[in-house]
């Protein structure tokens, strides 16, 4: 374990928008240095994705992009993180995937030669592996489309590379249900540290070799899932609170192979890494509700260096463009500022 | 935040303390982000020779705040919520702080069709 010290001792310096590591991405966006940023998320809508319906999903990445960048220039932000969580389909067939970082690295580049305007994509490719039960962790065919999007994601434009990886599912699942604290503390700090140890070194030798940010994993399969089960009430929300904990030492596993932030949004131990670690983190709270309901609106962003919204889909509200809309409510700087 | 930000250390304090403060006592969720409890957990997340230890002492430490937020009558439990505490407790203490002897704890209470252990380099 390569962590024996807080790098933040004080609860004081545990602060919203600075973190003692900061990341600085190709264009120029300081991620802890200082301000907090918009990370945005964003699916399709309800559409199956096959041969005859690319043409529609890269449509919609398009305009995703385009919408939010527009906004974001009308409201003079400086910038903006566009997080591309892929779909199953898009790991799958890494084509996909990679055509559609191409098409949003395109517009992030013309905005910032036309505007200044610095944006970047975080790639979140599926961990396709929990397709197979049992899961092959290490011999799964899957990692070879996973490992292949994050290559060739990469280098088409997704600088911030993330997963919400998935060791140790097959037996936290049931764990979960049963309130098995030991059940939960086998999958996540035995399997699911052996799991990311495995995986971050792969994801961290990629990145450097091809000069990209290795940001961070989420316990989202985990502790998210603890987290929505106890707001259904069909656990205890102490249960909940104790598993987020314990994903901790799971989740820094990344850091400890060598990623260097910003940790995902939907990984509520962000605060820990943050303040074990020195990373900035991305967050999400209030704005998440689009996707889940959680107990923590406010209190998330309390140490945030991103604020995030988790996936919204590409579907028309009374103001726009629900992505769109978002960027607005994930926003934090007045224009006034800048 | 970003006003806050530019503002300086004192409106950066009382805005967090505000955003702290509209949910730490609604749910054990929240309470254990809050800066002071996010430290004094991480404390405990670092300081053992194995993730297990690790995670076991965080995990306790965060039921100490829990139960602590609880009985100071700051936070409402649901009887639901306090009667899982002793459990948990009891469950945390017998997490032992080696990696191999939890895994040999562990192993004939698991299902072995579930998982593959040399998945996992075991």
């Amino acid at each position: 374990m390569k962590y024996r010290n807080l790098i933040i001792e004080d609860p004081r310096e545990l602060m919203f928008g600075i973190a003692p590591k900061p990341v600085t991405t190709r264009r120029g966006l300081v991620i802890g240095g200082g301000q907090v940023y918009a990370e945005l998320n964003f699916t399709l809508p309800m559409m199956s994705i096959n041969t005859n319906t690319l043409g529609e999903v890269y449509a919609h990445y398009r305009e995703i992009a385009e919408g939010a960048l527009e906004r974001a220039v009308h409201l003079n932000s400086k910038g903006v993180v566009l997080e591309f969580e892929t779909l199953l389909e898009m790991t799958k067939t890494p084509d996909i995937g990679v055509e559609i970082v191409k098409i949003m690295n395109d517009i992030c580049e013309r905005y910032y030669q036309t505007h200044g305007l610095k944006s970047e994509i975080r790639l979140t490719p599926n961990d396709l592996r929990e397709f197979e039960r049992p899961a092959k962790q290490r011999s799964s065919f899957y990692l070879e489309p996973m490992m292949e999007l994050f290559e060739r994601g990469m280098v088409a434009g997704g600088d911030l590379l993330s997963i919400e990886s998935t060791g140790g599912k097959e037996v936290s699942d049931d764990a979960l249900m049963m309130c098995d604290l030991k059940g939960v503390m086998f999958a996540l700090s035995v399997l699911g540290v052996r799991d990311m140890q495995f995986l971050w070194r792969k994801i961290v030798s990629l990145a450097n070799q091809h000069g990209k940010i290795a940001a961070g994993d989420s316990a989202c399969g985990f502790a998210n899932t603890a987290m929505v089960l106890a707001e259904k009430k069909y656990i205890p929300k102490v249960f909940a609170a104790l598993v987020r904990v314990i994903s901790v030492v799971r989740s820094i596993v990344a850091m400890e192979e060598g990623a260097v932030g910003p940790d995902k949004d939907c990984g509520y131990e962000g605060p820990f890494l943050k303040a074990i670690t020195g990373i900035p983190i991305s967050m999400e709270g209030k704005t998440a509700a689009c996707a889940h309901l959680s107990p923590i609106g406010n209190i998330a962003s309390a140490c945030a260096d991103l604020w995030s919204n988790e996936s919204v889909q590409n579907i028309k509200l009374l103001s726009g463009m629900a992505p769109t809309a978002y960027f607005r409510t994930t926003r934090i700087r007045r224009p006034t500022d800048e | 935040m970003n006003e806050a930000l530019r503002l300086g250390k004192m409106q950066c304090k009382v805005l967090q303390q505000l955003l702290v403060g509209s949910d730490v006592y609604t749910d054990p969720q929240a309470l254990i982000l809050s800066p002071e409890n996010v430290i004094r957990i991480s404390r405990e997340l670092i300081k053992g020779d194995s993730y297990v230890a690790n995670a076991r002492n965080g995990a306790m430490v965060a039921l100490d705040i829990i139960e602590e937020a609880w009985q100071s009558g700051q936070m409402h439990l649901s009887d639901m919520e306090t009667a899982y505490l002793p459990i948990f407790r009891e469950d945390l203490n017998c997490i032992p702080d080696n990696e191999g002897d939890f895994i040999e704890m562990m192993l004939p209470f698991l299902d072995p069709g579930k998982f593959i252990l040399s998945e996992y380099g075991l």
